[in-house]
């Protein structure tokens, strides 16, 4: 077992002791004794000079020189070493906790562990975070360095690109909140777009939200997709209110799915020989004319609205997670507990002869108080 | 041993005019100036008492016995010599500023009076042992008187109440009993002098003080050592007189009524004031009180 110092230095204020000793010697040679007849009507002067210059101090003074002492050791804070403390300290993990945003704190407490030291960044963006904890974990002294992620980890939450910046050394281990759900309802919609593109329109719907997302994929509409047959007469309004309806975009059930609109007044003969397996959406004719295209696209829109609707994952699946966990790195440079020391005991230590010296005081307060009331009740 | 050691001429010579009488009734083995408690046939009316036969035709009150028919002897009180044992306090407090000096010339006044007058007079002082001149009295015995007070010296402990229970095995009749002390000790001291008072001596005290330490009347913090226990005490007479010299006034004030309760007679003497006016007042006072 050894014992070091973390601010040696500090050491030179246990001079600090002899200065206290040091004014009691010197005033006291120069002191002025008068021998007195009685000291029986005589109070003692509470004067701080005067008691540091009194022998029967000499308990008090030998408490405050501990106190002294005890303090200047305590800045200075010394280190004892075993190897078993040596082998703690070299096993032991500095934590930064990276919490996602509404998580709750408790959390991080829990992520970080045993940790010897442990610090939690919250960020909107995860990419400040690791920066953040990155920048904390290298500033620790040696020691195994760990990023916890803590929250629900959904999917697209982390990359593995983000994970990148993390040093090697440093260890990353993921903890899973509850809530939110594992996995997610999904609507799927297909919607015609301008130019005879269909838009894959998806929305997310989560288990205990409102949120909706929405992506897309384009897809060509066939030229045939939907057609619409009108009396002759009308053919020329049909088809433009069609292409208008087209061009502002149309929910579509599936791709494969043709429409043929007949409106009233069309021969049934042509619509039977242009139904060639689509649906049929019969409609009344729109008027006022300025109205057929909306009338065609609900008219449509009633047949070909559809969604298909699934689940899917919410979270990073837990291949993935445990694909991105690793331990932390091998600790670089001594492993000396340099950060805490057993200073909290000296100071403890101090606290203690504090309140020995109070009590002391107290003490001699105390008893010149009751000789002084002796006296009195005496004359 | 010349008594100008222990008191100077002047002062005797001024107040040699005096005399030193008891207040009480003292036994004594002579003829004197004080009263005594037998009754006998002096100069002294005392008071009559019927006519027994053998009494001296001369003692009995004719003039009484053509008013009522009945036959007085008239009575005279006896006068007889003082026995005066001074009880002088040697502990080292009375050494302080002059105190003993003190205590030893008016002791060495007192004294001579008592010796000059035909009276007895002896010393008694108690620190590691007994210091006892026995009351006598003559002038080959002031020699002995002043010599013993010239060799006094304030070194003893605390020992005054030993120096009192002495003193009431000495004074075996009733005397005067004159305590000169500074009556630190008052706790052992006063129920000493009240045994005394009680036994039938008149008892005197005299305290004698400092005016340095009625009034703390010195300057500057200093370490104060109790010259009796050696103890010490770190003061500021600055910011403590008020309060000390409030309870030397009360200390005072209960020492002299204590006194003056039980029967005794009560002087203050102070250093540095004016010995001999004092001690005329006081002699006066006995005096008149007679």
């Amino acid at each position: 077992m050894s014992v070091f110092w973390l601010s040696s230095s500090a050491l030179l204020g246990l001079a600090l002791i002899a200065v206290p000793i040091a004014i009691h010697l010197l005033v006291r040679q120069q002191s002025r004794r008068v021998a007195y007849p009685s000291l029986r009507f005589l109070q003692p002067s509470q004067l701080a000079a005067f008691r540091r210059r009194n022998v029967q101090d000499a308990p008090l003074l030998a408490c405050r020189a501990a106190i002294l002492a005890a303090a200047v050791m305590a800045l200075a804070g010394p280190v004892l070493q075993t190897p078993s403390r040596t082998a703690g300290y070299a096993a032991r993990v500095a934590r930064a906790v990276i919490l996602e945003p509404g998580v709750a704190p408790e959390v991080a407490a829990d992520a970080a562990g045993d940790a010897f030291a442990a610090r939690t960044f919250a960020r909107a963006q995860v990419v400040d975070a690791i920066a953040d904890a990155t920048r904390w974990l290298n500033g620790q002294p040696p020691a195994g360095r760990e990023v916890v992620f803590a929250g629900a980890l959904r999917r697209g939450s982390l990359s593995a690109g983000q994970l990148g910046a993390i040093p090697p050394s440093v260890g990353i281990r993921f903890v899973t909140t509850e809530g939110g759900g594992t996995r997610e309802s999904v609507l799927r919609v297909l919607k015609s777009g301008a130019n005879g593109v269909f838009l894959h329109e998806r929305q997310v719907r989560l288990e205990d939200d409102e949120t909706a997302v929405s992506d897309g994929v384009a897809t060509l509409v066939p030229a045939d997709m939907v057609r619409i047959v009108a009396a002759p007469a009308e053919q020329p309004l049909a088809d433009a209110a069609l292409r208008a309806a087209l061009d502002a975009g149309l929910r579509w059930t599936d791709p494969a799915v043709r429409v043929l609109v007949a409106w009233a007044g069309a021969g049934e003969v042509d619509v039977q020989r242009l139904r060639n397996g689509a649906s049929l959406v019969r409609m009344e004719r729109p008027s006022p004319a300025a109205t057929a295209a909306t009338a065609v696209s609900e008219a449509i829109e009633g047949v070909t609205v559809a969604s298909t609707e699934g689940t899917e994952p919410v979270r990073i699946g837990a291949e993935q997670l445990r694909a991105w966990t690793r331990p932390p790195g091998p600790v670089h440079g001594e492993a000396r507990p340099a950060d805490e020391g057993d200073r909290r005991w000296l100071w403890g230590v101090a606290l203690a002869l504090l309140a020995a010296e109070h009590w002391l005081r107290r003490a001699r307060t105390g008893s010149a108080a009751v000789e002084s009331a002796a006296e009195v009740r005496v004359a | 041993m010349s008594r100008d050691h222990v008191v100077s001429s002047t002062e005797l010579q001024s107040l040699r005019d005096l005399e030193l009488v008891t207040r009480k009734s003292v036994e004594g083995l002579r003829q004197g100036l004080h009263r005594s408690p037998f009754h006998g046939f002096s100069a002294e009316f005392s008071q009559y008492r019927h006519y027994r036969p053998g009494d001296d035709l001369k003692y009995v009150d004719w003039k009484a016995f053509g008013r009522t028919d009945r036959l007085y002897t008239r009575q005279f009180r006896e006068t007889t010599n003082l026995a005066a044992l001074f009880v002088i306090d040697v502990s080292r407090s009375m050494s302080f500023a002059g105190k003993f000096d003190l205590a030893r010339q008016v002791t060495a006044i007192l004294g001579t009076l008592v010796l000059d007058q035909g009276d007895a007079a002896g010393v008694l002082a108690v620190d590691d042992r007994a210091r006892l001149v026995p009351p006598r009295s003559g002038h080959h015995h002031l020699r002995v008187f002043l010599s013993q007070l010239a060799h006094l010296a304030p070194t003893g402990g605390a020992s005054l109440g030993a120096a009192l229970r002495q003193a009431a095995t000495v004074m075996k009749r009733r005397g005067v009993v004159i305590v000169v002390s500074d009556f630190y000790e008052d706790q052992e001291a006063l129920p000493q002098l009240h045994r005394l008072a009680r036994m039938g001596h008149d008892v005197v005290v005299i305290q004698t003080l400092a005016h340095e330490e009625l009034a703390l009347d010195m300057g500057g913090a200093a370490e104060f050592v109790d010259m009796e226990s050696g103890r010490t005490l770190m003061v500021q007479p600055s910011t403590v007189r008020e309060g000390y010299t409030a309870a030397v006034q009360q200390w005072l004030a209960t020492v002299h009524d204590t006194a003056v309760r039980d029967g005794m007679e009560y002087l203050r003497l102070v250093t540095g004031a004016p010995l001999e006016p004092a001690l005329r007042r006081f002699l006066m006072q006995r005096r008149g009180g007679r």
